[in-house]
């Protein structure tokens, strides 16, 4: 599904460059449950927005689903992962003026989806979330955990093949944590490809496979 | 789609209450004000669509080599008449008519009115319908009037008065009746019943055919050629150019008119379509200038900070920008969205500009002196103006968030940071600094205008005005009329109330008869003449003005026969004739151009300003009642500081001596205000102005302030654990500010002084352009903007470091 050959991202700083991605090779399949793991700064969340087309690499090549991502003008490209790619952030990330229920919404506004089957899809997330009772709060009136569980919702609600995940337990405590985990889990088993991005030995214990990150490079 | 952006936009706005309402606030004063100047102009624009065809309707304009020889609104009393009668193929229809002063009466109701006495082809040439009476018919029979429905609620209380009749004295001081044979609907504003321009504009409500002159004395000077006092209108016929009647009017005046008037004299055609705006040396035209600039640079104002607060407020959407992009918006869906948003915003600014409209325009129609139209009467295009207004500045706001913040990327937006943040921040000073430079520049004009009307109002002007009323009297000028009112003068001076009385046909509000004369001195010849006012009074006239002498007596002070011969200088005139110590001039001979007779000076007084200040002193002088039976005036000098009770006294008096004449007194102050109307009207308009400049102009510093706060609580939270003090933190803020006014301050005052020094050139008197009130405008400005940034950082600088480095 992914596969990524000799990727390279750098900043230049003073006329040296420091890498933030160093030759990069990796694939990754579909129905995998990949975690990233490394320290701060080893290039995890640089990773996963070059796999998530919102970031782009000063070298190399990049195929998704058989598409060379690079050589995509930037319209196919955004298409790609619209209709292909959730996202799930650290700090949830959610509009805060708009209630729950529209903030699952968004995606669908942006694909052209009509009225009624908005409501269809957004009616069966919330209620695949038990959240049915919040869908009208705004997410400052919500737990952390909560709000996270409505940007998995958010992510989920145009069924992409893939979601990416930057250390989506980041801001939680371990309970709520572990109930994030449990859904990641659920939804690979119900053939979502899944990529995060995590501390946790623990967490990264959920998935099929780990990558370990050193200095922009993978080192396992 | 819409539906969402709709929501959100009005969610963001509830979000930033304070925000929102100085945003909406601050743009509804600044459309506010615009759609009031553009009302008043569209009305200005819209004088004389009344008249029919009026493209084809030309005024017959005078333009004199020596000016005061004539009104340059008036000409030749048959020339419109003579062009007709000789050239039929040019003319198709003709217009002239007398301007008259005199006493209507119905009943016991008596009022002085202003006559407009014409050819009967008033209505049809001008095509003013009636609501009773016949067009055709109505001036064509001897004693006929035709009135406003405005003149027959306030004779008989009712507007179908046809048939009625109306008692109208003349100037020999006969009465007679005139039946009413038609009544017509109050004419909006045109140039063809309000005519005239300044001291001399008169508005009609009584219009009579030219056959009743005869009854005011004044049918021969309407036909007579050497009277310049007429107003002519001529009807061309289609496709006629009004430079084809040049050749025909020189051939006219060759036959008709003495070499002397002809040299002097040059004819020109206005079309009645355009003549109100060029009138009065194009005094429509410059209010409408003046007033269309300063609304567009309050508009300007109030549109740069709505930008500047949108631009703001957009810094904190970065996020929910990322958010969107991550999620598949596009970048022209995030644009329409702010585009939505601003254009939003902006109608509700519209909305409550029109509610302000609706409660400011009785207002502004009273400062402005003229009626503005009120929404309802809004003709369905005008709607537009305000929905483009809309559109385009809502645009305008959007850019900058749409374009700009759109173009960032996803990662950076998603962190909150904004790569062109410096250049903004410049950008958004220098839009301010604009404001500021427009906020002084009318700041400080208004204090100069003011300074000038103050000026007017208050000037020494050679004569004393306080405690002076004026009543006009019944016209009877003949020798017995005279002498009639010498006595009746001398009955007023008899009360305890009255210190001095004085009848005159001038009294000092600008207005002279007009006749003006060469003088020369009697031993030369009238090539060394000068050309001076006349003024016809009575021997009081001196002592109730308080206008003193420079040499000699005012006439006989005694009274009873004067000398026939007796004449009275002013100081510029003798000075002029060549008698630099008035003295001298004592005893001398003079004479007039034209009249062979020698005239002795008896006296000259000091100079004094019988004209507006706008102009310097002319050259003056005054002959005796008696020897020029013209009289319109008596003037009051009153004695006791109970105005009320001294007014009420004269009153009683008035009624049992002038039973028949109306008790209309006017104050001189007030008459004096009224010369200064436009002066003044500029003075209050710039007045609002001001006011509106300033709202906004501190609305934006608020706005600037309060976003700064916000982006810097995380740098204050810093700079106090490292140490710094409440006031430094103070200045932190301060200093941003400091700068942009110093600039703004250097950019402005060149400027304002420029302006202020132009519009004083208009003015032969003159307040000085002193640097005192750049220096108060400048530092007002400073201190009231100071005094926003300390109420709005005062929390901060005072908090404690920990809540404001937690926030972040």
């Amino acid at each position: 599904m992914i596969k990524l050959e000799h990727v390279s991202k750098w900043v230049s700083q003073g006329g040296t460059r420091i890498f933030l991605l160093k030759d990069i090779n990796l694939e990754i399949n579909e129905g995998e449950f990949v975690s990233v793991m490394g320290p701060s700064g080893s290039g995890k969340s640089t990773l996963l927005n070059v796999i998530g087309m919102l970031d782009e690499a000063d070298e190399g090549n990049y195929t998704f689903l058989g598409r060379e991502v690079f050589k995509l003008k930037e319209k196919q490209r955004a298409g790609l992962y619209k209709s292909h790619i959730g996202f799930v952030f650290q700090a949830y990330h959610l509009i805060d003026e708009l209630t729950v229920y529209e903030n699952i919404e968004t995606p669908l506004l942006y694909q052209d989806i009509r009225s009624g089957e908005r409501k269809a899809l957004v009616a069966d997330m919330l209620d695949k979330f038990n959240i049915v009772g919040k869908k009208d709060l705004f997410p400052t009136q919500l737990s952390g955990g909560q709000q996270q569980l409505v940007g998995i919702a958010r992510a989920l609600i145009a069924s992409p093949k893939l979601i990416l995940a930057d250390e989506p337990t980041g801001n939680l405590n371990s309970r709520q944590g572990e109930e994030i985990m449990e859904i990641f889990k659920k939804l690979n088993e119900e053939g979502v490809t899944i990529i995060q991005v995590t501390h946790s030995e623990k967490n990264a214990a959920h998935g099929s496979r780990i990558i370990q990150m050193l200095d922009a490079r993978i080192e396992s | 789609m819409f539906k969402n952006y709709l929501k959100i936009a009005l969610r963001h706005l509830w979000k930033n209450k304070t925000f929102s309402a100085i945003n909406i606030f601050g743009l509804a004063i600044g459309l506010a004000f615009t759609l009031l100047v553009v009302s008043y102009i569209s009305g200005e624009l819209k004088v004389n669509n009344n008249i029919q065809e009026n493209d084809r309707l030309f005024l017959i304009q005078s333009k004199w080599k020596t000016p005061d020889m004539g009104y340059d609104f008036a000409t030749l009393a048959p020339l419109a008449k003579a062009l007709k009668d000789n050239y039929p193929g040019l003319i198709e229809n003709y217009y002239r008519h007398d301007g008259i002063t005199s006493i209507v009466s119905k009943d016991d109701k008596h009022f002085s009115e202003e006559l407009q006495v014409g050819d009967e082809s008033f209505l049809r040439i001008t095509g003013l319908p009636l609501l009773y009476g016949n067009v055709a018919t109505a001036l064509g029979q001897p004693d006929a009037v035709v009135i406003t429905t405005a003149a027959a609620r306030k004779y008989f209380g009712k507007t179908n008065v046809v048939g009625q009749t109306l008692t109208i004295q003349s100037f020999s001081g006969t009465k007679q009746d005139f039946m009413v044979t038609g009544v017509m609907q109050n004419p909006a504003m045109n140039t063809i019943t309000s005519w005239g321009n300044g001291i001399n504009k008169g508005t009609n409500d009584f219009f009579l055919p030219a056959s009743t002159l005869r009854f005011f004395g004044r049918d021969k000077g309407f036909e007579a050629w050497q009277n310049a006092f007429i107003i002519n209108y001529v009807k061309l016929r289609p496709g006629v150019r009004p430079e084809q009647l040049q050749q025909p009017v020189e051939q006219l005046m060759k036959q008709n008119v003495a070499a002397d008037v002809r040299n002097n004299l040059s004819i020109f055609f206005t079309p009645v379509k355009d003549y109100y705006l060029q009138s009065n040396s194009g005094l429509a035209k410059r209010m409408i200038y003046a007033l269309g600039f300063v609304a567009l640079f309050i508009l300007l104002m109030a549109i740069i900070n709505f930008i500047n607060i949108s631009v703001g407020n957009s810094v904190s959407r970065l996020k929910e920008i990322g958010v969107r992009k991550v999620m598949g918006g596009n970048r022209q869906q995030l644009i329409l969205q702010f585009l939505v948003e601003s254009t939003v915003l902006t109608a509700f600014s519209m909305l409550i500009a029109l509610v302000l409209y609706i409660f400011t325009r009785n207002f502004f129609s009273t400062m402005l002196g003229k009626e503005l139209m009120p929404l309802t009467d809004f003709p369905g295009i005008y709607w537009a103006f305000p929905i483009i207004l809309t559109l385009l500045i809502g645009t305008l706001a959007g850019l900058y968030p749409a374009f700009i913040l759109s173009r960032q990327r996803s990662v950076d937006s998603l962190k909150g940071k904004l790569e062109t943040a410096k250049e903004k921040i410049w950008f958004r000073h220098s839009l301010i600094g604009l404001q500021f430079v427009t906020a002084i520049i009318v700041f400080v004009s208004t204090v100069f205008i003011n300074r000038q009307v103050n000026f007017f109002l208050t000037k020494d002007l050679g004569y004393k005005k306080d405690q002076v009323i004026t009543v006009k009297v019944p016209r009877d000028w003949t020798p017995q009329g005279v002498q009639h009112m010498t006595t009746i003068r001398n009955e007023f001076a008899t009360l305890r109330e009255v210190a001095s009385a004085s009848f005159s046909f001038e009294i000092p509000d600008g207005a002279s008869s007009n006749t003006n004369n060469t003088l020369y001195r009697a031993s030369q010849d009238s090539a060394h003449g000068i050309i001076a006012e006349s003024l016809f009074t009575d021997e009081r006239f001196a002592s109730t003005y308080v206008i003193p002498m420079a040499a000699g007596r005012f006439f006989n002070p005694d009274g009873g026969i004067q000398d026939s011969s007796g004449v009275i200088l002013n100081e510029t005139a003798a000075k002029e004739l060549g008698w630099n110590i008035p003295q001298a001039a004592i005893g001398q001979q003079l004479r007039f151009q034209g009249n062979p007779n020698v005239a002795t000076i008896g006296g000259v007084v000091k100079d004094f300003h019988f004209g507006p200040l706008q102009e310097a002193i002319r050259p003056m002088y005054f002959i005796h009642v008696q020897n020029a039976p013209l009289f319109r005036y008596m003037s009051f000098k009153i004695n006791t500081d109970n105005t009320a009770a001294s007014l009420a006294a004269i009153k009683k008096k008035w009624t049992t001596l002038l039973p028949d004449a109306p008790f209309d007194y006017k104050f001189m102050d007030d008459t004096l205000a009224k010369l200064y109307s436009t002066e003044t009207q500029i003075k209050k308009a710039s007045e609002a102005a001001t006011v509106i400049a300033l709202i906004i102009v501190l609305l934006g510093v608020l706005s600037v302030v309060t976003q700064s706060i916000t982006k810097r609580t995380k740098e204050v939270g810093i700079r106090k654990v490292l140490g710094a003090s409440v006031l430094q933190i103070l200045g932190l803020f301060g200093k941003e500010f400091s700068i942009v006014i110093i600039l703004s301050n250097a950019v402005a005052w060149p400027l304002s002084w420029f302006l202020i020094h132009r519009w004083l050139m208009n003015y032969a008197y003159k307040v000085e352009v002193s640097l005192v009130p750049f220096i108060c405008v400048g530092t007002m400005l400073a201190i009231l903007t100071a005094l926003i940034i300390l109420f709005r950082t005062i929390n901060i600088a005072f908090s404690n470091p920990v809540t404001s480095l937690r926030t972040e």
